[in-house]
């Protein structure tokens, strides 16, 4: 029977904040005040507050962090844990910023300034605690077990395996536990596509405890594919924390890239990470945890929406959030009924910036009131040309507002097409398919025969 | 001697054949004796060497080779031999519709039929159905180039008094829709009228049904194909499906079509529905049906896109000429095809059953039903993938290219004959694996008997059509006529 009464814990959890100036730090703001007004136990971070590992920038979210919880306490008196770890640009942003550039600025690279040179003595300024690369708090009887980030060295956590010995006896289950560190533990959410996984170490320390759920951040993927929360054969429960920053789409569609990778070239799309629009979506998380069950709320605090129904993890049992079980429940997005898929011709630029003839195919998205959002979508130039059926070329492509709340969706999502990739002066059609996260693909939409002129003719 | 073959005994031999595949020489197998009428059918012969040509002065040994009479006799030899009681050519016999082109035309037939003789001193009937390019060839653009000086002399256009030429050259009177009796059985040939097709056709059918209807077969003969018949609704140069209509009435019709030189090796060349219709190559040069990236006709003119094109005339010899013999018994005709440049024959004989109306083991849903998948690849076969540079269609420069070598099937026992290698290209980048583009090139053997070709076969796809730095791989897998394929080999995933 459903636990109906209040959360026994709430917790509000964001990761990746990059914090830099007044728009970052206001961000910020909207997080706490939101997470403030839903009487929250306890604040979250998985990792990378600063942005270029300067202390005045952690001191930044000190700051916002004593506006809203003066004191470590919400208006009516409850008290507010703070659950935060460093992550590689908390300890290592420091050198992502040339030489010549610090020397350019000494005002913000004074060495008193540089995190990574002070760790515990940044932490203790910040926070007014003290510092232990792992660490253990309980919040309303619930044990959480933070590990900053280490070092590019070193990808997974030292003394993880003795720590969790030592403490086994308060974390062994039925009750949950939380563990946040910085990277993905590897082979675990998101995986394997995802970059920013560390190196395993800890996904075999954490695949003792089955009532284990880990946090962690560093890859910035977004809470709209459904993949960031996953159970597996790692045995624990491990959810991505996106990023209150900016959201890093995968890889693979007409208008993504994969990050960290060798560049493709010849998209005929801009890369929407690169393109800015990555830049003004903001999103985190508040977990309630109930006597059978956990329910994130997953936001959109750049629209100040739900990104998508909420993920729910059930307790006492395992296997309910496996890539297979949620692949085989997962409704199967569809276009709305009486969607047209369009064509128009028109030069433009590919992603290196080349002029190009080109094909743009729109099409309206696939909405939650018709089925589900889409997570992608699938558009296939095919033609019968000799009585073949042949799929002239095929891509992916996200909506431009995939990462975003549903209410954020513009009218028509486009995929563009090099009109060299396509037949001239033979008949051929654009068929778009929605896609959820899980590969699924919905029903067809076909536009109508299309046909491009040769060129150099009228 | 012929053997009497009981009816019932006829039919149940037919419907296991019928439900199998073609075997050779049916009637020989049947003891059936001698055919009541035999006959030879050509197509798109495009006889064109005239000394007196501009091109040909210039360059006699280039004309020597092309379109000359040489094959033409050999094909008339061949029938004559075979004991043929006429010969049919469905069209496009002088190339440029010159007087001098069909007069070379009716000396070699004067030559292997003198006196319009054939084997054991038989009569043998001209049926000869003209096509485009003996009606207006002469003002077509290599035409006149071919010629020099311009205009062409009206004394050598033949369609400047079609009549009084045809008259002068064959000694017979000319007739758009002509019909003749051979052995009792009639043929009926009408000529090329508009690319629409034979508008003619209708009220000359009607006037002329009496003698055309029942269940004994009558012969048609026209240049292009009519519609939505043989080769499929995706032949190239199909009419405007009047001849289909008229024909549509007469089950026993048997028309013979040609002008898409298109191959008699496959499968759809044969097509019964209300009536039979059969396509009739070409003995100059061949093309691979439309969708395959080596069809030189293919109607993507992207000329980016596709590899060039191959066909039956290299260098501008002729490689490979298709014709056919037709032999009819009193319950089925049989087909046999042959290879003119080689002499051999391109597969098993087809067998047709008569009356048409109680067995159609040609159309092309009982085809497409019986159907097998084609061959294995040869065990342990892989596809290769090199990079590379080659001349893409259209583009005068060679471009970076993929290039996909794979073996081809081997025809075994039960397996249908490959028509057909499909191309998959797969990308991957992260989560996303998927099928990017997928291509087509005819078997290697489209044009001579199965297994002629031994080679592995070759795919060339344009590089810019893979993005660079995605993992791609390709997948290939045999197709035959009908869709069904075998299992799919891959090559290794390289860096595009």
């Amino acid at each position: 029977m459903t636990d109906v009464s209040e959360p026994k814990l709430r917790i509000g959890v964001l990761s990746d904040i990059h914090i830099t100036d007044d728009a970052s730090t206001a961000i910020l703001r909207t997080a706490f005040e939101w997470f403030r007004d839903r009487h929250v136990d306890g604040v979250l971070i998985a990792g990378d507050m600063a942005d270029q590992g300067r202390l005045d920038q952690l001191l930044r979210v000190r700051k916002t962090w004593d506006a809203v919880f003066p004191g470590d306490r919400l208006p009516e008196g409850g008290k507010v844990e703070k659950l935060f770890v460093y992550g590689n640009h908390d300890v290592a942003g420091w050198e992502y910023n040339s030489a010549a550039f610090r020397k350019a600025h000494p005002e913000l690279f004074a060495p008193s300034n540089n995190i990574g040179a002070d760790r515990a003595g940044a932490w203790r300024k910040a926070w007014d605690e003290d510092y232990a690369p792992i660490y253990l708090k309980r919040v309303k009887g619930f044990a959480f077990v933070g590990a900053h980030f280490e070092s590019w060295k070193v990808q997974h956590i030292p003394g993880l395996d003795q720590f969790l010995a030592d403490h086994a006896g308060e974390l062994q289950g039925p009750q949950p536990f939380f563990y946040f560190q910085h990277m993905h533990p590897k082979g675990t959410c998101s995986a394997p596509w995802t970059w920013g996984q560390d190196d395993g170490q800890v996904t075999r320390a954490l695949s003792k405890f089955p009532n284990c759920v880990a946090l962690s951040g560093h890859s910035h993927t977004s809470l709209t594919d459904d993949r960031t929360i996953r159970q597996g054969d790692f045995g624990f429960t491990s959810v991505g924390t996106a990023s209150l920053r900016y959201i890093i789409p995968f890889g693979g569609r007409e208008n993504s890239s994969a990050f960290g990778a060798p560049r493709v070239e010849g998209r005929q799309m801009p890369d929407l990470l690169v393109s800015g629009a990555a830049w003004k979506v903001h999103q985190g998380m508040l977990m309630n945890v109930f006597g059978d069950r956990i329910v994130f709320e997953r936001r959109d605090f750049s629209l100040g929406a739900a990104l998508g129904p909420d993920w729910v993890v059930p307790l006492g049992g395992y296997g309910a959030l496996t890539y297979e079980t949620r692949a085989s429940k997962a409704p199967v997005p569809k276009l709305p009924k009486g969607a047209v898929v369009a064509w128009k011709e028109a030069p433009g630029k590919t992603r290196e910036g080349k002029s190009a003839a080109q094909v743009t195919v729109s099409f309206p998205p696939a909405r939650s009131m018709d089925a589900a959002r889409a997570f992608d979508y699938e558009v296939t130039a095919r033609t019968t040309e000799g009585g073949l059926s042949r799929i002239v070329c095929r891509k992916r492509v996200f909506s431009p507002a995939y990462w975003s709340a549903e209410c954020g969706e513009p009218p028509t999502v486009a995929c563009v097409f090099a009109k060299d990739e396509l037949p001239w002066n033979l008949k051929f059609v654009f068929a778009v398919r929605p896609m959820n996260c899980f590969g699924v693909k919905g029903p067809e939409v076909v536009s109508k025969a299309c046909k491009l002129k040769v060129e150099g003719t009228k | 001697m012929s053997v009497e073959i009981s009816r019932r005994g006829f039919l149940r031999g037919l419907a296991l054949f019928a439900a199998a595949r073609p075997v050779a020489s049916y009637a020989v197998a049947r003891g059936a004796g001698e055919p009541k009428v035999a006959f030879g059918v050509l197509s798109d012969v495009h006889i064109c060497c005239l000394p007196y040509m501009k091109r040909f002065i210039q360059d006699p040994a280039h004309y020597a080779r092309m379109r000359d009479p040489e094959l033409l006799e050999k094909a008339f030899a061949y029938f004559r031999d075979g004991g043929a009681d006429g010969v049919a050519i469905a069209g496009d016999i002088a190339d440029w519709g010159l007087v001098g082109q069909m007069q070379l035309v009716a000396d070699t037939w004067n030559k292997v039929f003198p006196s319009g003789k054939g084997k054991d001193g038989r009569s043998v009937t001209r049926l000869f159905a003209l096509g485009n390019h003996d009606f207006h060839g002469w003002h077509y653009a290599y035409a006149k180039e071919a010629r020099g000086e311009w205009p062409m002399p009206k004394e050598e256009i033949l369609a400047a008094d079609m009549k009084g030429n045809w008259k002068k050259i064959f000694g017979e009177k000319y007739e758009p829709i002509w019909m003749k009796s051979v052995k009792g059985y009639r043929f009926v040939g009408a000529h090329w009228e508009s690319a629409k097709g034979i508008h003619a056709l209708a009220p000359w059918a009607e006037k002329h049904a009496a003698e055309l209807a029942g269940e004994k077969p009558f012969f048609y003969f026209q240049h292009a194909q009519p519609k939505n018949t043989c080769l499929g609704n995706w032949i190239w140069g199909h009419d405007d499906g009047c001849a289909t209509k008229v024909l549509a009435k007469f089950p026993n019709a048997v028309a013979f079509s040609g002008h898409s030189h298109k191959p008699l090796t496959s499968e759809l060349n044969v097509w019964q529905g209300a009536f039979t219709s059969i396509g009739t190559a070409s003995l100059f040069s061949m093309g691979h049906p439309v969708g395959r990236d080596n069809a030189s006709g293919a109607l993507d003119l992207n000329p980016r896109g596709l590899m060039r094109g191959d066909g039956t005339r290299r260098k501008q010899k002729t490689i490979a000429a298709h014709g056919q013999f037709v032999r009819v018994y009193d319950e089925f005709i049989e087909i046999e095809r042959i290879e003119f440049v080689s002499g051999r024959k391109l597969g098993p004989n087809l067998v047709i059953p008569l009356p048409a109306t109680k067995a159609k083991p040609f159309l092309f849903a009982t085809q497409a039903e019986k159907a097998t998948s084609p061959a294995p690849f040869p065990e342990g076969a892989k596809v290769e993938v090199t990079r590379g540079k080659a001349p893409l269609r259209g583009e005068p420069k060679p471009q970076d290219v993929f290039i996909v070598t794979f073996p081809q099937t081997r025809r075994v026992a039960g397996a249908s004959r490959t028509a057909d290698y499909e191309i998959t290209v797969e990308t991957t980048e992260m989560d996303v694996t998927e099928i990017r583009l997928t291509r087509y090139v005819t078997s290697p053997n489209d044009f001579y008997p199965e297994g002629t070709k031994k080679g592995p076969v070759k795919f060339i796809l344009p590089a810019f059509l893979v993005p660079k730095g995605l993992s791609v791989r390709f997948g290939v897998c045999a197709r035959e006529t009908f869709g069904k394929t075998n299992t799919p080999i891959w090559s290794s995933s390289i860096l595009a």
